[in-house]
């Protein structure tokens, strides 16, 4: 089979020869032209080809062009946002190609396959590389960031090599990244648990290099279906760039980039710190926490007492990143390549000399022409990446006990810098100590490789059909090691041993691989009859995955020796392995058909299979359907609005079914009871049971996705935009019956499909443009907003209420309030207390043990609290149901893009709002535990003067934003019983926000000065993110985008303001 | 065009759909957990599985519940109700009934042999019985379900798995007969397990289980559950006196088998040497002794030596472990179990054990909750003046010198000092109180030494009372069975003898007595091969108060106690009033003459009060039936208490 077919393949090589040659001896000769664009400009890089041959040219830097063909011939000119013309040979002609401002011929890459924009039914948004590239940013997530409707980003720490951005499409869990065709997931390090990982595909985007990127294609409704597994959320179809035919350009650019906190709030000095620590302790009857004697130190300036302000000492002044790329684009009309590498380097804000990442990416696409018939690509990428950070422990307690440090005390031994303090506030975690690797670091290399091979024979015997065949296969390591490290603690005066931190040596190492191999069968056919045309595609693929990690732990006592497993103690040794593997398959087929450009329709189905169920449950049937009226084009319209150029109605409606449990659930299984019983002494045998009932009776979870939309278009893009609105239903969640069963069964009920929720929301596009001569301005605003409840929850069928709070904590079906996260039960408050004795003229009891609860649950300054069930006294009873905390279910951006003559500008807005940060008082931010106040909170109620004891009920208060000092909730202070537990008014602050997310200058050097020096184009660029933010001022102190809203002892380092300089060239 | 689809239809289609469920099939399958086929195919499989089947037998191993009768008290308080502890574990039930069907697909396979089979078989039945005796002593009839019901779950009505139960008597039944079936297949002897069933403890649990069906089928109507319940009607918990007396034959033919086999004998036999006696006492439960172990299970764990808190619970506040565990050391023994030892008299015979406190014999008055010496105490009482803390106890039967901690008794290095109060000259008595006197040049302390370390008993119970009262004995007394006579153990490795040759003495005993049924004589050597191995003397007469003395003083801290009243239906004959006291001595320093001497006045247990009104006790017969969990849910009828 194969012999034959190579033979016939080299006969057709044989015949394209001859073909070629024989062409080039006729009547050809060499025709030379120009091509320019309405303004006059010469158009670089359009193909002129031949049609039906494989004869072409590309244009040079001046727009020109030179072919060998027979004058007459009829030429195809085209390129990426022109309209594509066909014009008669003629030598010295100029072709100008007028720029396609409708985008509506666009072609652009939908599943399985491309359609051209005006044909699409569904809800699919397209970012090309110019848009993404625009503004120079460190990931592919950033720089998406508020240009698509309905994606939601969220940055939420800065640390370097985090990548820990929220990737939410219309407020479902993550949508799949489809890479070149192939889904791709990267490890994700979970911001809860600094050690795992999860795979996460928003990881994927932020590891490409952006300026790989051909194109991205949002699916967002039913035309994800295609997609079978996991396009339950939306997938983003990721295209990277190919070569082009022409001599190579070799382009290379770098970014270099300065950043600091968006926001980080200022310490208040070290003698208004006293003041306050002692007026806290006042405020609670207790003893003042700092002695006149420290105090005088720093009143008579004595030396060695220093203000060591901790909180600042944990970021640099500046964070420094540098990226620098090159890529090399070519070839001929036989084989086009795209090659690139680049390199990156975060060091990162925090003040850690080893701290940081950095990474290295190769990216490698040929394409080839086999046969006249027979294309095959290749592509290849390759990434290895490296993250040093603090060890666990040391990050998960960076903040708290850094801020839990006595600031009369430095970090290190005055005179010996590697000699860190002891301070009996952090708990024996010197947190400078920590960021400065004396307590171990933790370290992780990834790499990654994919590789795959695409074939695609155009069928000689029918126009219009396609067979293409294509496998990958993927391969991800990663080595992590973590080190801690016991390191000593020094007399700050004395420099004497004193103890050691927390931590013991020890050392944990873990391997891990992943690979994947997917393959694909697939058939396209397309053809026009008159005004019909018809599509059809027919594919079938499988996947499989493996996955496998090791780990060992050791300790090494109090002597540590290398930290390599065998230099630790050996009998401490622990290890652990695992490995899985996985398979899905599915069959594809799609049928589109267009009458006349106004009237389309598309047909879709999956036939999916999944190894998570038992025989007979495991495969299941998706189809979707789509149609789409384009009224512009109808005859009775352009009459009656001939100035809307473009209106269409769109509808879609599909399902896509997802994985739940966990897979061979349907298998009686038995594992380890974790009970001896010893058959001898001294012989324990490990017993093993079934405690699952097997799950023979679920099967996939079935998505509904609809969507309603219209785009429309006035004059040609002055004015255009889309509204989408969508509904998603997940039925058939799994969940355990709640009908009774008797103990006689034994064992819990079998799960079964029964759980629903639902996803309801709006998009919105607005786009504006004009052109001025050589001022052009583009102008794009994008808003989603988007809510989910839960419609069936099997739970609810026998669930009993206690009370209250537990309907609210428990009923959640069919209220609109698990949306997003931000699910929060609150006190009312009606109004601040303003004086001692107006807390204890308040009727209402704060526990009901007696009047005097009040004093230890309340101080001027905090809110009455609302008596809700009018039964005397506070409990949780009293509290409302709020939708505070979480992701924001209205997000929008704004994007707008000017030109003129060789400058460039962009700029990128992003925002959000209906969401409330918890900026709750805390032990981390000066209440009672911590050692730090931030002057934000020194605007709270305090004593006028002339009064000494503010447990007087005859002191006058003077008011502020926030109460009286006090040790809040879950402060460590043993020495103070106060309560103070109820969450305020104050707490919730609206974290509304508008940001200029990023701004980019740009300026193409002109050709005119570029000629000479054999440079094709070079551009420079000044760019700047998160430059500006509007939103209320108390959040601002933490950043509204994070989600950390008052540090309380959380890792992860503020979002940056970076500034960036940057230049590419290409040759 | 028909044709091209037709082609590209086949292309893809042929190329792929031959490979895809098969994908599925290729993979290595659940690697997280062992499939049946993985647990079948090996006999160390089959031995994972059986050890959860063991884990499933509730032997209440060093669990001791005399707290439930007269004879101890916790610290706290003391319970003393109907409190049997309830097993309703239909979850181990089904890996039991799934272990059944497993090993005959492992012998299908040659994983297990024949024999193998078989002693498996018949250990899962062992144990399944042992779960429906702990059932059906607790709730009368239950549901017998002998397979695994996963199969009837359809997802609907799920008749399958509503169970009826079977009556009370049926469910007896069922036990007996299948302790028949794992007889017939258990070995007599295995060399592959110490602590795995042999036909022996089969037999043992028989007429264990055997005696319990005739004690409640013949004391019935002693504490009888009146006829218009539910339950009754339909015999759930219903026996009569006429089933007993095939229940005490099959209970002596089941001890008779043993006794006959020549296997098993009393760990170091009969003896006249009171010390000796006391040694092989001590040493019967630190170690197994093979002769009298029928059955039980090991704590002698390979990885960390012990898993067993015992000690720790059970140690005298003067001998733990560390100072942190002494918050345990409050389980204290009445002087209603130490007046039950004998004491031994000139020849070794028995001798009336009650201790004599006073000269005029009234050995049954108690005073109340004295606190101080304006209540109850009557001061003119002629007590008897001791010389020494320990003195009233040293005639004592061997078993009591051997399992009971008592006032001055020697432990660990240590005198055991459970003093109660002290009596100056010209004062009052103080009780419970640590006040310290000088009388003549020497200090004396109210509850016998300065510091709470020393001390083991009455701490902090009076005005003083703090929780800490519970760190100590609320009597003088505590257990020393089960605890190591050298050192405090954090973690003891003693085996729990669960079946021991000498309840089959006593069962044979009892059931002879009961019944008159088989061989008196050989009953009545059963029942003083016991008490010589006490290194009494003399014999004594096989009557139904001799057996039911010896099961009282053999099998104390054992758990046999609260299961004997109620079977007997005997839990609450000793309700004479609407209060109920648990007893002690309360040992006090009587200085009135200026030499220390001890008085041992009779006092009621200052927790030891126990209303039988009060809530949280179980009040009357009906509680002879525990509560069914669920009944509504489960679809069965409920117990009489719950009607």
């Amino acid at each position: 089979m194969f012999k034959k077919l190579r033979r016939v393949a080299g006969i057709l090589v044989i015949f394209c020869t001859l073909g070629a040659g024989l062409n080039a001896s006729a009547q050809t000769r060499t025709i030379s032209g120009k091509v320019l664009d309405t303004g006059g400009q010469p158009v670089i890089g359009a193909a002129v080809l031949e049609p039906g041959t494989s004869n072409g040219a590309t244009t040079d830097l001046d727009g020109n062009f030179s072919l060998r063909v027979a004058p007459g011939t009829s030429l195809e000119v085209s390129c990426i946002g022109y309209t594509t013309v066909r014009v008669k040979a003629e030598d010295g002609m100029t072709v100008t190609l007028e720029e396609d401002s409708e985008m509506l011929e666009e072609t652009i890459v939908v599943g399985y396959g491309t359609q051209r924009k005006a044909s699409l039914t569904s809800a699919i948004s397209n970012i090309r590389n110019e848009e993404l590239t625009a503004t120079k940013q460190n990931d592919v997530l950033a720089a998406l960031q508020g240009k698509v409707p309905g994606l939601l980003i969220r940055q939420r720490t800065g640390d370097a090599g985090d990548f820990n951005t929220d990737l939410k499409l219309r407020g479902y869990d993550e949508p799949l990244v489809i890479v070149d065709g192939l889904v791709r997931t990267a490890p994700r390090r979970s911001q809860e648990n600094n050690t795992s990982y999860s795979n996460s595909s928003s990881a994927v985007l932020a590891q490409l290099n952006p300026e790989d990127i051909e194109s991205i294609s949002v699916l967002k409704d039913a035309s994800a279906a295609i997609y079978g597994m996991g396009a339950e959320n939306g997938v983003i179809l990721v295209t990277t760039k190919q070569g082009a035919v022409g001599a190579p350009t070799v382009k290379y650019s770098n970014r270099f980039s300065f950043g600091v906190p968006t926001s980080l709030p200022d310490e208040v000095d070290i003698l208004t710190w006293f003041k306050e620590a002692n007026d806290m302790r006042a405020n609670v009857g207790k003893e003042p926490m700092y002695s006149q004697e420290i105090i005088n130190h720093y009143l008579n300036g004595d030396e060695g007492w220093t203000d060591n302000r901790w909180y600042s000492q944990f970021y640099k002044k500046f964070a420094f990143q540098q990226n620098h790329q090159l890529s090399v684009n070519g070839g001929n009309n036989q084989t086009q390549y795209y090659l690139s590498g680049s390199y990156n380097d975060d060091r990162g804000i925090l003040n850690g000399p080893d701290l940081g990442y950095r990474s290295f990416s190769f990216q490698g696409n040929v394409t080839t022409n086999v046969t006249k018939d027979l294309k095959v690509v290749f592509q290849s990428s390759m990434t290895w990446n490296d993250r040093t950070s603090t060890p666990q422990n040391a990050a998960q307690n960076f903040y708290t006990r850094g801020l839990y440090s006595e600031r009369y005390i430095p970090w290190n031994v005055p005179g010996n810098p590697t000699h860190w303090a002891y301070n009996p506030g952090n708990e024996s975690r010197n947190a400078i100590g920590a960021l400065n690797g004396a307590n171990g670091y933790d370290k992780t290399q990834q790499s990654s490789f994919t590789n795959s091979l695409t074939a695609t024979y155009t069928a000689p015997f029918l126009k219009g059909l396609k067979f293409q065949a294509q496998a990958s296969y993927d391969f991800q390591t990663r080595q992590s090691r973590q080190l801690t490290l016991a390191f000593p603690l020094y007399d700050w005066q004395t420099d004497e041993l004193l103890s050691y931190n927390k931590d013991s040596n020890a050392l944990t190492e873990r391997w891990d691989k992943r690979q994947t191999l997917y393959g694909k069968l697939q058939a396209n056919y397309s053809a026009s009859f008159g005004l019909h045309s018809v599509g059809a595609m027919l594919a079938a693929e499988a996947t499989m995955g493996w996955a496998s990690e090791i780990r060992g732990d050791r300790e090494y006592g109090e002597f540590f020796t290398h930290d390599i497993l065998n230099q630790a103690i050996e009998s401490t040794a622990e290890n652990r392995g695992t490995r899985s593997s996985t398979a899905k398959a599915g069959y594809i087929a799609r049928v589109n058909y267009e009458y006349d450009g106004k009237y389309m329709a598309e047909v879709m189905a999956r036939y999916d299979g999944s190894n998570f169920y038992a025989p007979g449950y495991r495969w299941a049937f998706f189809p979707s359907y789509s149609v789409a009226w384009r009224v512009s084009e109808e005859k009775f319209f352009k009459n009656l609005l001939p100035f809307v150029t473009n209106l269409k109605l769109r509808w879609s409606d599909g399902i896509s079914g997802s994985n739940q449990g966990s897979a061979y659930g349907y298998l009686l299984g038995y594992t380890q009871t974790g009970n001896n019983y010893m058959f001898n002494d001294n012989a324990p045998v490990m017993g093993y049971n079934s405690t699952q009932v097997a799950q023979t009776l679920v099967s996939w979870t079935r998505t509904y996705m609809r969507d309603f939309g219209f785009d429309w278009e006035i004059n040609k893009g002055l004015i255009g935009g889309s509204i989408d609105w969508f509904w998603r239903t997940q039925t058939g969640k799994q969940a355990q019956p709640s009908a009774t069963v008797p103990d006689m069964y034994g064992i819990n009920l079998p799960y079964l499909n029964l759980d629903a929720t639902q996803n309801v929301g709006i998009d919105l596009e607005l786009s504006h443009r004009m052109r001025f001569k050589d001022f052009s301005y583009r102008v794009t605003a994008t808003a989603t907003f988007t809510r989910e409840r839960d419609t069936y929850q099997e739970a609810e069928r026998s669930a009993i209420y206690t009370s209250a709070q537990n309907y609210f904590e428990k009923h959640t079906e069919g209220r609109w309030d698990n949306a997003l996260e931000g699910k929060y039960y609150e006190w009312n408050g009606l109004g601040q207390f303003v004086s001692w004795s107006d807390i204890f003229d308040y009727p209402v009891l704060y526990s009901t043990s007696s009047k005097n609860s009040n004093m230890t649950a309340m101080l001027p300054g905090m809110y009455k609290i609302e008596d809700r069930n009018g039964d005397g006294v506070i409990t949780a009873e009293d509290r409302y149901y709020s939708w505070k905390e979480g992701n924001p279910p209205l997000q929008f951006g704004l994007m707008i893009f000017l030109e003129w003559k060789d400058f460039d500008l962009s700029a990128t807005f992003n925002g959000a709002a209906l969401s409330h940060k918890n900026m709750q008082l805390s032990g981390g931010m000066g209440y009672g535990h911590s050692k730090t106040l931030f002057v934000n909170h020194l605007d709270h109620y305090r004593l006028a003067e002339g009064y000494d004891d503010p447990r007087d009920p005859q002191s006058v208060w003077v008011p502020g934003y926030w109460p009286a000092l006090a040790p809040a909730t879950g402060a460590e202070d043993a020495t103070s019983n106060a309560t103070y537990r109820y969450t305020q008014p104050y707490s919730w602050v609206d974290n509304s926000f508008f940001r200029l997310k990023s701004l980019e200058i740009g300026y193409n050097i002109p050709k005119s000065l570029l000629g000479k020096v054999h440079v094709k184009s070079a551009r420079v660029h000044f760019s700047a993110t998160n430059l500006l933010t509007f939103c209320n001022p108390i959040v601002k102190v933490w950043d509204p985008e994070t989600y950390q809203s008052s540090r309380r002892g959380a890792s992860g380092a503020p979002l940056l303001k970076t500034y960036v300089f940057g230049l590419s060239i290409s040759f | 065009m028909k044709k091209i689809f037709k082609y590209t239809l086949a292309i893809v289609l042929g190329l792929s759909l031959c490979s895809c469920d098969k994908l599925f099939d290729s993979l290595e399958g659940d690697l997280t957990r062992m499939s049946e086929a993985d647990m079948t195919s090996s006999q160390a499989g089959m031995e994972k599985l059986l050890s959860d089947v063991y884990n499933a037998i509730p032997m209440d191993a060093f669990n001791t519940k005399d707290q439930s009768t007269t004879l101890a008290t916790y610290s706290k308080g003391a319970d003393y109700n109907v409190n049997v502890t309830g097993f309703w574990n239909y979850t181990q039930m089904r890996s039991i009934n799934y272990f059944i069907q497993l090993v005959d697909v492992a012998l299908e396979k040659n994983a297990i042999n024949q024999a193998t089979r078989d002693a498996m078989l018949g250990e899962a039945i062992f144990a399944r019985a042992y779960c429906y005796f702990a059932m059906v002593r607790r709730y009368g009839g239950v549901p017998i379900v002998t397979e695994p019901l996963d199969k009837y779950y359809d997802g609907d009505k799920n008749e399958g798995l509503y169970v009826p139960r079977s009556t009370e008597k049926e469910t007896w039944d069922f036990v007996i007969s299948e302790l028949d079936k794992a007889i017939s297949l258990l070995p007599e002897s295995r060399n592959d397990g110490k602590y795995r069933a042999t036909k022996w403890a089969a037999l043992g649990l028989q007429s264990r289980v055997a005696l319990y069906a005739a004690s409640v089928s013949k004391y019935w109507d002693k504490e009888a559950i009146p006829a218009n319940y539910k339950s009754v009607q339909q015999k759930l918990t219903y026996m009569e006196a006429s089933y007993a007396d095939a229940y005490y034959a099959k209970c002596i033919e089941a001890c008779e088998a043993i006794m006959n086999s020549g296997k098993f004998s009393l760990y170091g036999g009969a003896t006249t040497s009171v010390e000796t006696a006391r040694e092989n006492l001590t040493n019967l439960f630190l170690e197994r002794q093979d002769c009298e172990f029928i059955f039980g299970k090991s704590y002698k764990n390979g990885q960390t030596d012990a898993d067993n808190s015992f000690d720790i619970t059970f140690s005298p506040n003067q001998a733990h472990e560390t100072a942190t565990n002494k918050a345990w050391g409050n389980y204290s023994v009445t002087s209603d179990l130490v007046d039950l030892y004998d004491d031994y008299d000139a020849a070794g015979a028995r001798k009336d054990g009650t201790v004599k406190t006073r000269k005029d014999g009234k050995e049954d008055e108690y005073f109340a909750q004295i606190i101080t010496a304006a209540s109850s105490f009557d001061k003119d009482a002629d007590f008897i003046r001791y010389d020494n803390l320990a003195d009233p106890f040293k005639d004592k039967d061997a078993r009591f010198q051997a399992w009971v901690l008592y006032p001055g008794a020697a432990f660990r290095g240590i005198d055991i000092m459970a003093q109660g109060g002290i009596w100056v000259n010209g004062q009052d008595p103080v009780f419970y109180e640590n006040n310290s006197y000088t009388v003549g040049d020497t200090k004396y302390y109210g509850l016998g030494a300065a510091s709470e370390d020393n001390i083991s008993a009455f701490i902090r119970i009076g005005s003083s009372a703090t929780s800490n009262h519970a760190y100590f004995w609320s009597t003088c007394f505590g257990i020393r069975k089960f605890l190591d006579p050298n050192k405090a153990l954090v973690y003891s490795s003693n085996p729990w003898c669960d079946i021991r040759y000498a309840e089959i003495l006593l069962n044979y005993a009892e059931a002879v007595a009961e019944s008159g049924k088989g061989d008196a004589a050989k009953a009545k050597d059963a029942l003083n091969a016991i008490r010589h191995r006490a290194a009494f003397t003399d014999d004594v007469a096989l009557t139904l108060d001799n057996v039911l003395h010896e099961r009282q003083v053999e099998f104390a801290f054992e758990g046999h106690e609260s299961y004997t009243l109620y079977r007997r239906r005997a839990y609450l004959n000793n309700r004479s009033g609407v209060v109920y006291r648990k007893h002690t001595l309360l040992p006090v320093l009587d200085l009135r003459d200026g030499t220390p001497k001890y008085i041992f006045p009779r006092v009621n247990v200052y927790h030891g009060d126990v209303q039988f009104s009060s809530t949280g006790l179980n009040t009357d017969q009906l509680d002879y039936y525990g509560s069914i969990n669920d009944f509504n849910k489960n679809g069965l009828t409920p117990n009489p208490s719950q009607e």
